[in-house]
């Protein structure tokens, strides 16, 4: 039996593909954020092994914690994060999860709703579990 | 996959996701402002975030300070339950999107492999943030 060898067709990507456009960018960006929300769920695995060994531990963590660079990374996060929440808010409106009258609800209302209570979910996590300012 | 047997894992990964995804996207910002950058931005005092400061909202203090002393007990549970939440959804969540990025890289032969370590490293971190978070008072 005769094997016929073809060469398989390999579509060719460029590794920047993603620079050609401003959608393409923001998809890469928010797939990124992924990276960003594990290394700070790390930090803060780290933190808490500081404040277990104690006062003087802890000390010198926040020493590292709060010195510029860390700083400079926690703000980077921080947008990382709330590129997150706003992407995924929109998605939440492309994705019905219940109808009302036997249809989806208007994308705004859902991103409204999404708004609302992120901005009382932070609230009560800033008082409830914080102490306020 | 065998004929008849069904996926149940990939719908289970998916669900975890979406529902890390809500959690982080919620709770996250407001946990990083709070916990990295009040101090440095001058919104706290010292107090509030050095060692006692960290134990006290642990312990749930300000929750204590505002239920009152009957309820006192759901405050540290509250605090507890909320780094575990936090840390946990934003593993399983973003170790997800991380393993997708890898696959779109080229490693999506590699998804064998890949499976067991992203989510194990998921799973081993909620585990040391259950046993982290709820060995403080």
């Amino acid at each position: 039996m005769a094997t016929t060898v073809r060469k398989a067709y390999v579509p060719r990507r460029s590794a920047l593909w993603w620079t050609k456009n401003p959608r393409y960018l923001l998809f890469q960006f928010r797939e990124l954020s992924g990276a960003f929300v594990v290394a700070y769920s790390f930090l803060v695995l780290w933190q808490l092994w500081a404040l277990r060994g104690g006062s003087d531990a802890y000390d010198a963590f926040l020493q590292v914690w709060y010195s510029r660079p860390m700083v400079v990374l926690n703000v980077i996060i921080l947008a990382f994060a709330v590129l997150h929440t706003v992407t995924w808010f929109s998605l939440t409106a492309k994705v019905p999860l219940f109808r009302i009258r036997g249809r989806p609800p208007r994308s705004a209302v859902v991103i409204g709703a999404n708004v609302v209570i992120w901005i009382v979910l932070s609230f009560l996590v800033v008082r409830v579990i914080f102490g306020g300012f | 996959m065998a004929e008849g047997r069904i996926d149940r894992l990939t719908p289970t990964v998916w669900g975890i996701f979406s529902l890390g995804g809500f959690v982080i996207a919620f709770l996250l910002p407001v946990f990083i402002v709070m916990n990295s950058l009040a101090y440095p931005f001058r919104l706290v005092p010292f107090e509030r975030v050095g060692h006692d400061g960290a134990l006290g909202w642990l312990r749930g203090d300000p929750a204590a300070a505002l239920l009152g002393s009957s309820l006192a007990w759901i405050g540290g549970w509250l605090s507890k339950l909320f780094l575990v939440v936090v840390i946990g959804g934003g593993l399983f969540h973003g170790l997800h999107r991380l393993k997708y990025v890898l696959y779109d890289a080229g490693l999506h032969r590699a998804k064998r492999v890949l499976d067991p370590i992203v989510y194990g490293i998921a799973g081993a971190g909620t585990a040391a943030a259950v046993f982290l978070a709820f060995s403080f008072p």
